[in-house]
């Protein structure tokens, strides 16, 4: 467990940050900055990826200025109604854990941080859905057909990947593909 | 088939812009979100059909599309018969805009078939890989799609 983040930090790892999808391919940056920015999914606390990851908490702040720096992230806001729905308070944190960010162990994933991983590595919105058809080429469907996966649209996949050999497959055909593997732990 | 990311993109501008290489009057087709599905492809009144082969690895290139889309686009080049022969030709003329635009710009790289065209009835013996990448494509209130079929590591041939 990382110590509690200095006063400053908490700034930046109580908010939550998404992809841009719009990293220049000129942009060079620390390993550790994409590291963190594997993990940035929208709805996870960067506190809350700094303790998946068991990342310092110094660390995850420079990743997080090197990230906003090069246009790779954005911090993700919300309206009134979006925050507030149909009257209803949902919490970012909570909100994380409905997608399963937060109860995932380690030998389940969620087929949207898989996607979102594949898709942070390319320089347009098209080309990383392409890239995410790609590796699910090279994945044995019948892996998929065992877990119920027939189809998918690349926004709001909330299924959860659960058997050894697809997770196996899915690793990799990422390091195949994109030339780094997902990894879940 | 192991056809790059940037590749299948090019692809996918050439078919939105295959209206306006028919008739400057028409406009791009608007790509929507895509989808991947496995084995599950929802065919349209007609098709035209392209196959692609790469180092013996092979798959096909489908536009799908309505026959109100396909008399839309015949309204726009003057054509007045509107009947399923009209139609068939037009969905293989699109294709072949699109595979010689394809043969243009991959060269030697890539073989592409000259395009086939099949009506709904006929799809049922259309053999797809499995892993297919569904673009929608729109004119208008209309909406075609683009079927991306390509043989996985697992299938040398589809």
């Amino acid at each position: 467990m990382n110590p509690l983040p200095e006063m400053d930090d908490e700034i930046a790892l109580f908010d939550i940050y998404e992809p841009t999808f719009q990293v220049d391919d000129e942009v060079a940056l620390p390993a550790y900055h994409w590291q963190f920015y594997s993990r940035i999914d929208g709805v996870s606390t960067s506190w809350q990826i700094c303790q998946e990851m068991d990342f310092p908490a110094k660390a995850a702040t420079n990743a997080l200025v090197g990230l906003l720096r090069a246009n790779a992230i954005r911090k993700r806001l919300w309206t009134y109604p979006e925050f507030f729905p149909a009257g209803g308070t949902i919490e970012p944190e909570k909100q994380a854990q409905e997608t399963g960010n937060s109860q995932r162990d380690g030998k389940t994933f969620l087929l949207k941080d898989v996607i979102d991983f594949i898709r942070s590595r390319s320089s347009s919105d098209m080309e990383g859905k392409l890239m995410v058809y790609r590796v699910f080429l090279q994945i044995p469907p019948d892996l998929l057909k065992e877990e119920g996966i027939t189809s998918f649209d690349f926004n709001s996949n909330h299924v959860e990947v659960r058997g050894e050999k697809l997770l196996g497959a899915i690793s990799q055909a990422t390091s195949n593909v994109v030339g780094v593997p997902y990894s879940w732990n | 088939m192991d056809i790059s990311e940037k590749e299948l993109e090019k692809f996918i501008d050439i078919s939105c812009g295959c209206f306006e290489k028919m008739s400057p009057k028409l406009r791009p087709l608007e790509p929507q979100e895509p989808t991947i599905e496995l084995n599950q492809t929802t065919f349209l009144d007609f098709t035209g059909i392209i196959e692609l082969s790469q180092r013996g690895r092979k798959g096909k290139i489908c536009l799908t599309m309505p026959e109100d889309m396909l008399d839309e686009v015949l309204d726009a080049l003057g054509e007045t018969q509107h009947d399923a022969e009209s139609q068939s030709d037009l969905i293989g003329e699109l294709t072949s805009i699109i595979s010689s635009n394809a043969r243009e710009h991959f060269g030697s790289s890539l073989s592409i078939s000259v395009p086939s065209s099949m009506t709904h009835m006929q799809t049922g013996e259309l053999e797809l890989a499995p892993m297919r990448f569904i673009l929608p494509l729109k004119l208008k209130e209309f909406t075609s799609y683009l079927i991306i079929a390509l043989g996985g590591q697992n299938e040398p041939t589809a």
